[in-house]
């Protein structure tokens, strides 16, 4: 397989207009590949930096960070965050981790819209099944010396 | 009959509201990725819904490029609100736009226990 270099490799900063305008970036970035993998891959961009951003600790000596990386197989989306609320990593790895054994992640997505629906959610998160369900990524994290990291990944037809 | 327009924008998002005596049509525009529409849009959405009384209501995504889930967030409540003062409301959606096909295929399944609401593909 052959490797790519990181087409987007960024510090996300505080501001929201970062949100909106990699989405944008990476859609542009993945030109040569089909506009549904494109599209996909803004919005799982798009959530993963807004989550940071909303979530990760402003104040944490490690900024946020997202990279962008593209192989002949696979679109692979990262981003790495300073958190230190063990509340919010287990959250976040829990519902990780629920995702990636979900024989039918359509299914746990219209769970988690019905507990929206009846405000029973706790948090958000909702982007997290969004990168799974309609982004057709798979998400794994990691945690480790306070840096939450999530990596979104999916095959190139 | 007289249409009457109403426009409202923030940040990147826009809502287009035309209604007559007997309907009205909530357009929603451009790119919903604000990080609080709760907050920037909500307001007006609970300003607009008292005058919707009696009316047959659309919600229109046609023209929407994007939606964050923040904002799926805001359509809910928008819906919820609906639903509970009885208006009948379309929900329209692009079904040749993918992005829109899998989102609203999702929420139709949800919005089933919302007897007002009913979503249709354009």
């Amino acid at each position: 397989m052959k490797t790519m270099p990181k087409i987007i490799d960024v510090v996300i900063p505080k501001s929201w207009d970062f949100v909106r305008n990699v989405r944008s970036k990476v859609e542009e970035e993945l030109g040569d590949l089909p506009l549904s993998l494109r599209y996909a891959a803004g919005m799982v961009a798009s959530e993963l930096a807004g989550n940071a951003i909303k979530y990760g600790d402003p104040n944490g000596p490690v900024p946020p960070h997202l990279s962008c990386e593209v192989t002949d197989k696979k679109v692979v989306i990262e981003v790495s965050n300073y958190v230190q609320s063990q509340e919010l990593v287990h959250e976040v790895q829990s519902r990780v981790e629920q995702m990636s054994k979900a024989e039918d992640i359509e299914a746990l997505f219209i769970k988690r819209l019905i507990s929206f629906l009846n405000e029973t959610a706790q948090g958000s998160q909702l982007g997290l099944y969004r990168i799974g369900y309609e982004g057709g990524f798979n998400l794994n994290s990691s945690y480790q010396n306070s840096i939450l990291t999530l990596r979104a990944t999916r095959g190139i037809p | 009959m007289t249409n009457e327009e109403i426009s409202y924008s923030f940040e990147e998002t826009g809502i287009r509201v035309v209604r007559n005596e007997h309907s009205a049509r909530i357009i929603w525009l451009g790119v919903w990725d604000v990080r609080s529409p709760d907050v920037g849009i909500g307001p007006f959405f609970k300003a607009l819904l008292p005058t919707l009384s009696g009316k047959k209501v659309a919600v229109d995504f046609c023209e929407c490029e994007y939606i964050n889930s923040s904002s799926i967030n805001t359509l809910f409540q928008l819906l919820k609100d609906l639903n509970a003062k009885e208006l009948d409301t379309e929900l329209l959606y692009n079904s040749a736009v993918e992005w829109q096909r899998i989102t609203f295929r999702s929420v139709k399944t949800v919005i089933q226990t919302l007897s007002h609401i009913h979503v249709t593909a354009n």
